[in-house]
């Protein structure tokens, strides 16, 4: 047990260092009313003068804490002898609201990628991709494959046909899980191969023969 | 294992015996094999709460050698797995127990072995009494709202601790600590309670350490008994919350039981009262209480040997 003159005002009033005017306000009032006189609860328990030594430290804690400078130079007193962290002081400035509409927001990034239209016929010469064109099943790595061979990489493929990178990389992955439902991956499997395939329905059958079959 | 609740309470009439009385009947309806001792010795009441108005046994049997076991003086009730040591009929000085008859009283509680052993501790501060406190890390202090009632609650933790840094030290040393205590501490507005506790941790380091380790072990409850309208509720906690900050002590509080004209009428019938009037708002914060009894008991041991290894006189 300590003794009550080596608890510091926030010990005394029992609140955080971090307290707000209103908790310092409340805790005062609770402190009254477990200390003070007439109350039941202490009766007994100190000496006449512990109690009135209890009230006495209880008043300056209060008077000291619910005044600005006060405060802050019994803080600073606290910090230098390491009693309690800086982080952990009351920080008076009010959090500023975030907007709703970010105005501020740059221009830049809002260009979409663009696919040039000569991977179409880029795919189709590339002996790489007609390999594999030439399998009659297509797993996702395959898909992943033909796409790294054009040199596209999998963010500007999401960029431009707008699907979450992450449903992407399942389909590459043969994560089929991860897709909200069948029907979504067909459609994601043809917007991401209509980006450098025309044929992109043969393509999507031999990959889904895989789930069907 | 066997769960040994001391209860007791600085103020005589706050309802121990009763609290004892119900307590003992509801574990013994939820199958825990149950035993209620009166060490109430100059004052034993329990007999006549739970309804046995001649029991044929009693401790005094043991304390006097009339039999040679503890075990020997149990006796059952009209309630299934409920069983009782009485103080009834004890021998006219039995309240003044001998150091030596005492320890040996102790001992013997510690190797019954029953779900529950309930100990009706009587009122007051004196070394009896207290000592019969210290069987256990477990303890239910039962008060009222009244600051006669508080007031004795606050002394009999005093007591309580202070006989624990007595007992730590050999009476010589322990009288100069205490003339120490005095003068240094006279005009500090610290108690002397604290002063004596901070003296031992100066002087004696490792048995301050050791009397350290015995309050932090100790897990006391508080039950606010007959509550009525007007009383604050909060009042149990509060007082909880002092002994925590100011001594150091760890206690809890348990619940209020509200007051009841009809507890009277049970006593008076020398019936159990959660029985006769199950539906009353006291009978549920009873049964409250006892709930929150059984699942503390269901978290932690209970047994331990400091009573008994720290005796120095």
């Amino acid at each position: 047990m300590k003794l009550f003159e080596e608890h510091h005002y926030y010990e005394i009033l029992d609140i955080s260092p971090g307290a707000s005017p209103f908790e310092i306000r409340n805790a005062y009032k609770m402190a009254l009313q477990m200390y003070g006189d007439s109350s039941p609860v202490s009766y007994s328990f100190f000496s006449k003068d512990e109690r009135d030594k209890l009230l006495f430290m209880l008043e300056k804690a209060f008077l000291t804490l619910i005044n600005k400078e006060t405060r802050l130079e019994y803080d600073k007193k606290l910090v230098e002898r390491g009693i309690i962290d800086e982080e952990s002081l009351y920080c008076e400035d009010s959090k500023e609201p975030i907007p709703i509409i970010d105005l501020k927001r740059s221009k830049e990034s809002t260009s979409v990628a663009s696919i040039p239209k000569s991977l179409k016929s880029e795919a189709a010469s590339n002996p790489v991709i007609r390999e594999i064109l030439a399998q009659d099943v297509l797993t996702g790595d395959d898909l992943k494959k033909m796409r790294e061979a054009l040199g596209v990489s999998l963010e500007n493929i999401s960029e431009y046909t707008k699907i979450r990178i992450g449903f992407l990389n399942s389909i590459e992955e043969d994560q089929f899980d991860d897709l909200p439902s069948q029907f979504h991956l067909r459609s994601f499997l043809k917007s991401y191969l209509d980006c450098f395939h025309t044929d992109s329905e043969s393509i999507i059958d031999r990959y889904m023969k895989r789930i069907d079959g | 294992m066997t769960h040994i609740w001391p209860i007791g309470g600085g103020k005589g009439g706050s309802g121990k015996s009763f609290l004892v009385g119900s307590l003992g009947v509801w574990l013994a309806d939820q199958g825990k094999k149950t035993l209620m001792i009166d060490v109430d010795l100059g004052a034993a009441n329990l007999h006549t709460i739970i309804g046995i108005p001649y029991p044929k046994k009693n401790i005094s049997d043991f304390i006097n050698k009339k039999v040679k076991t503890l075990e020997d003086t149990v006796i059952e009730t009209s309630t299934a797995n409920l069983f009782l040591i009485s103080g009834a009929s004890n021998s006219l000085d039995v309240a003044n127990l001998l150091y030596a008859q005492k320890m040996k009283v102790l001992r013997a509680i510690k190797k019954l072995s029953y779900d529950f052993i309930l100990l009706d501790i009587g009122a007051g501060t004196s070394f009896n009494i207290i000592d019969f406190f210290m069987i256990s890390d477990f303890g239910i202090f039962v008060t009222t709202p009244e600051p006669t009632s508080i007031e004795n609650i606050y002394r009999l933790i005093r007591a309580v601790y202070f006989r624990k840094v007595k007992k730590m030290l050999p009476q010589r040393d322990f009288k100069k600590l205490v003339e120490t205590a005095l003068i240094r501490y006279e005009d500090s507005s610290i108690d002397y309670l604290s002063a004596l506790v901070l003296l031992m941790k100066k002087q004696y380091p490792k048995k301050g350490k050791a009397l350290e380790r015995s309050v932090q072990n100790m897990n006391v409850h508080l039950v606010l008994n007959q509550l009525r309208k007007k009383d604050n509720p909060r009042l149990g906690m509060l007082m909880c919350e002092i002994v925590n900050k100011y001594l150091g002590i760890k206690m809890e509080f348990s619940g209020n039981i509200s007051y009841d004209d009809r507890v009277h009428d049970a006593v008076c019938e020398k019936d159990s009262f959660i029985y006769r009037y199950p539906y009353t708002q006291a009978s549920l914060d009873i049964r409250n209480f006892c709930n929150n009894i059984l699942s503390i008991s269901n978290l932690k041991s209970n047994v331990r040997d400091d009573v008994l290894t720290e005796q120095q006189l």
